[in-house]
């Protein structure tokens, strides 16, 4: 069983099976598609329709009056397909070629209702940006979506070969339609699904109804370069804030300003410990520069480029400004990895150790020497100032010399006379390498009768930038000794500010702890107070 | 360029000059001239009669009055003007020419 159509075809009426009227239909609607330029198209098209009704009527009349899949077959065949007919040269070339570029909708490269390919194809943009744009409307208010909505009611779908080319501007002549009427033939077999059926009136309203899309979707084209502008202006004046606040940002030294925790002191942090690593420094700082204020750039071209259009286009900007930003990206990244890489390779310590002689009162006394506690409290007078990766000790650089702070530790032991040690610490490419970066680092230990003067800071020159070196003092006590650390060397105390003794004086207890002394009754020793216990190993 | 291409592009250039000289003979409606052209396989599909005669007819050297038919529907038959028939002249004078000018040269070798 067939269902079956009643059509008129050049005045007269066929009795037609579906399969054959959407053949037909098709073959008709390519007709008029390759006739598209042809100012006598309609006169043809009524012709070729005559003949087609007087073939129809040879063939069906054996056919029981119906007009089958097959006689359209042979019919359009001997008609032939629009690509088979002779050229009509150059008259259809220049009638075809001066229609305007005009928005359809892109049933080829859609999601929904092919809305943002169609925008693509008329600005010749890759639809994906009109996609994030409708995304981002939607999120942001949620405009997005009644956009969206109107462009879908109000813009065509691109049904013909000549809306497509029309569609991405390209001139609808024979050979431009013919080069995608070949490309559609490969590819799309469901062309039968834009059909007209029958009921539906013919030309004379269609056309009028097409004229009103026509006009909406010009119209349609001006408020949407409208939006371009408007949205171009907003790039534009975000681009440029944003490029402001960073080269403020970068102009803040401190970073506190903010709370400590805004982009300024992470930028600044980071270019510091670009500076402090010596390593390749100007090239990583401009890649660094490179990277922040590329994307700012191509926001501002982009808002200057939707604001006032083609006036404004610099030949390549967009590639220039992309390769730009993926160089710097590489560079940075090869050079971060080698300066981590650098920095996290071998590590190496040496260390020296000497005996403290105390007199009889058992009692060791600990002092920085005079000039570091000078350079402990003045800090403004170096350009660097800030913490090493465990934010532990303040590091100095000055020029390639660099000075950073001596660690002080204090352990019970169980030996019977008092110790300092004298740890140094330092990364390098290799082992050698990062025993002799401990080498540089120069230290100062005098004991005399239980008095120690240690240099509470370090300085060295190193061309090779900061390689994480350390200088720790250990000191052992045995049990019952007396340690007065002062104001200055209390600094350097490696435990947190809260543990820190608030009495001068610490005892080694019996059972291995250290225990603070009350300053004013010295005696009292054995009797904590104050509840400071270091419980130190 | 191949055989295919030079003979479509040649037959191309004496079609008008053919469908003027049929129709010249007598008035006469589309199936007729397809008739006349198949059989002297000057066109190997219909289709490509109508964007012609409707470019002819524009030019003003042909036009046409519509006639009843008893076997279908009506047709449309073409007569010639005093501006076709003028052309027509023309074009075969143009055409003895070439053709004189063709022989001389591939018959010489």
């Amino acid at each position: 069983m067939k269902k079956n159509f009643t059509v008129n075809i050049s005045g007269l009426l066929f009795h037609i099976d579906e399969d054959a009227f959407e053949a037909l239909n098709h073959y008709l609607n390519r007709l008029r598609t390759h006739f598209a330029g042809n100012p006598g198209r309609d006169e043809i098209i009524a012709d070729i329709e005559g003949r087609l009704a007087e073939m129809f009527q040879e063939r069906s009349a054996g056919n029981g009056g119906i007009i089958s899949y097959d006689i359209v077959k042979e019919v359009t065949s001997l008609m032939g397909d629009p690509t088979e007919f002779v050229d009509e040269g150059s008259e259809t070339d220049s009638s075809g070629s001066n229609q305007p570029k005009r928005i359809f909708r892109d049933a080829e490269e859609k999601y929904l209702g092919g809305v943002c390919g169609g925008l693509g194809a008329y600005f010749n943009i890759d639809p994906l940006w009109f996609r994030i744009g409708f995304v981002i409307l939607t999120l942001v208010g949620g405009s997005g979506i009644l956009i969206y909505a109107v462009l879908w009611i109000a813009v065509p779908t691109a049904r013909t070969t000549s809306d497509r080319l029309r569609m991405r501007g390209e001139k609808v002549n024979i050979s431009n339609i013919e080069r995608s009427l070949k490309e559609e033939f490969n590819g799309i077999r469901d062309s039968f699904r834009d059909m007209n059926y029958p009921g539906k009136k013919k030309s004379g309203s269609d056309n009028a109804w097409n004229e009103i899309l026509q006009n909406l979707s010009n119209g349609l084209g001006q408020i949407l370069r409208f939006l371009g502008a408007v949205f171009g202006a907003v790039l534009l004046v975000f681009g440029m804030l944003t490029g402001i606040a960073l080269i403020l940002l970068t102009q803040v030294s401190d970073g506190q300003m903010f709370g400590g925790f805004v982009p300024s002191s992470d930028l600044r942090s980071f270019m510091d410990w670009i500076a402090l690593s010596g390593h390749d420094a100007g090239l990583l700082a401009v890649a660094t520069i490179l990277l922040v204020f590329t994307p700012i750039v191509i926001l501002i071209y982009s808002g200057l480029r939707l604001l006032f259009g083609k006036q404004v286009r610099i030949p390549s900007a967009y590639s220039v400004l992309f390769s730009i930003l993926i160089i710097s990206s590489i560079v940075m990244a090869f050079l971060a990895i080698r300066i981590t890489s650098d920095l996290r390779e071998d590590h190496a310590e040496t260390s020296v150790e000497e005996a403290i002689v105390t007199g009889p009162d058992r009692k060791v006394t600990l002092m920085l020497r005079d000039d570091d506690t000078t350079l402990m409290r003045d800090d403004d007078t170096y350009s660097y100032f800030l913490f090493d990766e465990e934010a532990r000790l303040p590091i100095v650089r000055d020029g390639s010399s660099y000075t950073g702070m001596a660690e002080l530790e204090i352990h019970p032991t169980r030996d019977s006379a008092a110790t300092i040690q004298v740890v140094r610490e330092a990364l390098g490419a290799s082992r050698k390498n990062a025993t002799q970066n401990t080498l540089q680092i120069p230290y100062h230990v005098q004991c005399d009768s239980g008095k120690c003067v240690i240099a509470g800071t370090f300085t060295f020159n190193s061309p090779e930038g900061w390689r994480n070196q350390r200088l720790r003092y250990v000191v052992r006590l045995p049990e019952s000794y007396i340690l007065e650390i002062n104001k200055n060397s209390k600094q350097i105390l490696t435990v947190p500010e809260e543990f820190k003794p608030s009495s001068p004086l610490l005892l080694i207890n019996s059972n291995g702890r250290i225990r603070s002394m009350r300053t004013d009754n010295p005696k009292a020793a054995s009797e904590p107070h104050g509840g400071h216990t270091l419980e130190m190993m | 360029m191949n055989t295919d291409n030079t003979l479509a592009q040649m037959k191309k250039g004496v079609l008008e000059m053919c469908i003027l000289s049929i129709i010249r003979e007598k008035d006469v409606y589309a199936s007729d001239i397809l008739a006349e052209l198949k059989r002297s396989e000057l066109i190997v599909v219909e289709g490509t009669l109508y964007p012609l005669l409707t470019r002819i007819k524009n030019s003003g050297f042909i036009e046409y009055y519509w006639e009843e038919s008893k076997a279908g529907p009506p047709r449309k038959y073409f007569r010639i003007t005093p501006a076709g028939t003028t052309t027509l002249q023309n074009q075969r004078e143009s055409w003895e020419i070439l053709v004189a000018s063709v022989s001389n040269i591939i018959n010489k070798q």
